[in-house]
């Protein structure tokens, strides 16, 4: 047990701007203590690592990329959003404050190793493909990968 | 391992009512069990540990302290509010059954020794100063956190 990588799984289900920015937070901290850090994300925290190229080839598969566009940019808080407005209000406030941004904050997240795994079954249903995400992403998986992350792990979450 | 205390640690990110009573019950078990327990309390969950003042210095900052502002009396429950009348609803159907309010069972985490951490970061956005928060909640950052949750037997995120 001691001679095994200690490790630290995430999994990000949620889209939204303060949740993401609260993993890659964590996920960042805990790579830089030396733990073998992945995030798994799920659904609608994917649009945390999709480019933000409209998706989808059916009409439902269109209309989830439409309404449900991703791209690190683009997703606000998961409260006062106001359209856009509250984005907008709290990057102002973070950046007065000198806090890294949620792109930059991603950006350290690779530099420091961790594994971004994407949801295979999410991918599947939204329509998503893997060019839509960006190249940093270790590979797209099934939740058994995921679970089989958890071993040896110090703590998870669920986000 | 079993000589040692357990411990917990409990990310609360969530502002909600019924989050924060979860947090609050699972924090007072444990900690009556003899764990170790911290409480981190990061953006939203800062209202849970908020006097419930206005907060804030500048436009934006007196703006989130508005809409947002905090103390335990004026969280709402993530599902059915419908501006405080869900709120005032669900507290009077824990009293009819003799449920501990969420204001008692904080004080019961802090009689029981739960160790409150507020988030540096979050504060500085958000522009809430230590003042704005309840006695004996301490500042300290993620890095603290990690640390505490490596040691930990059981970590939340709620």
């Amino acid at each position: 047990m001691s001679e095994a990588p200690k490790t630290c799984v995430l999994v990000l289900m949620s889209g939204d701007f303060d949740k993401a920015f609260a993993a890659m937070t964590i996920a960042s901290s805990a790579a830089a203590m030396g733990l073998d850090t992945t995030i798994f994300f799920t659904f609608w925290g994917l649009k945390v690592i999709q480019k933000g190229n409209l998706t989808g080839k059916g009409l439902f598969g269109r209309m989830v990329g439409v309404m449900n566009r991703g791209g690190i940019d683009r997703i606000g808080p998961s409260k006062f959003n106001f359209g856009g407005i509250g984005r907008w209000m709290f990057k102002k406030m973070m950046w007065d404050k000198g806090v890294v941004s949620l792109p930059n904050l991603r950006e350290q997240c690779i530099l420091l190793g961790v594994k971004f795994l994407a949801c295979k079954t999410s991918l599947d249903v939204m329509e998503i493909t893997e060019e839509d995400l960006i190249p940093e992403v270790t590979a797209v998986v099934g939740a058994a990968t995921m679970i089989a992350a958890t071993e040896n792990s110090q703590f998870q979450f669920f986000i | 391992m079993s000589e040692e205390p357990q411990k917990s640690v409990f990310l609360v990110m969530s502002g909600d009512f019924d989050h924060a009573f979860a947090a609050f019950t699972m924090a007072s078990t444990a900690a009556a069990m003899g764990a170790e327990v911290t409480m981190f309390f990061t953006f939203w969950g800062l209202k849970a540990i908020q006097k419930g003042n206005l907060t804030g210095k500048r436009f934006f900052g007196r703006m989130v302290g508005v809409m947002n502002r905090g103390g335990i009396d004026r969280i709402g429950p993530s599902h059915f509010n419908f501006g405080g009348i869900g709120r005032w609803l669900f507290k009077k159907m824990m009293k009819d059954e003799n449920v501990v309010s969420l204001p008692e069972l904080r004080q019961q985490c802090i009689d029981l020794g739960v160790k409150f951490l507020a988030c540096n970061t979050s504060m500085d956005v958000l522009q809430i100063t230590l003042d704005d928060l309840i006695p004996g909640v301490e500042a300290a950052g993620a890095a603290t956190v990690m640390a505490e949750a490596q040691q930990a037997q059981s970590q939340w995120f709620i």
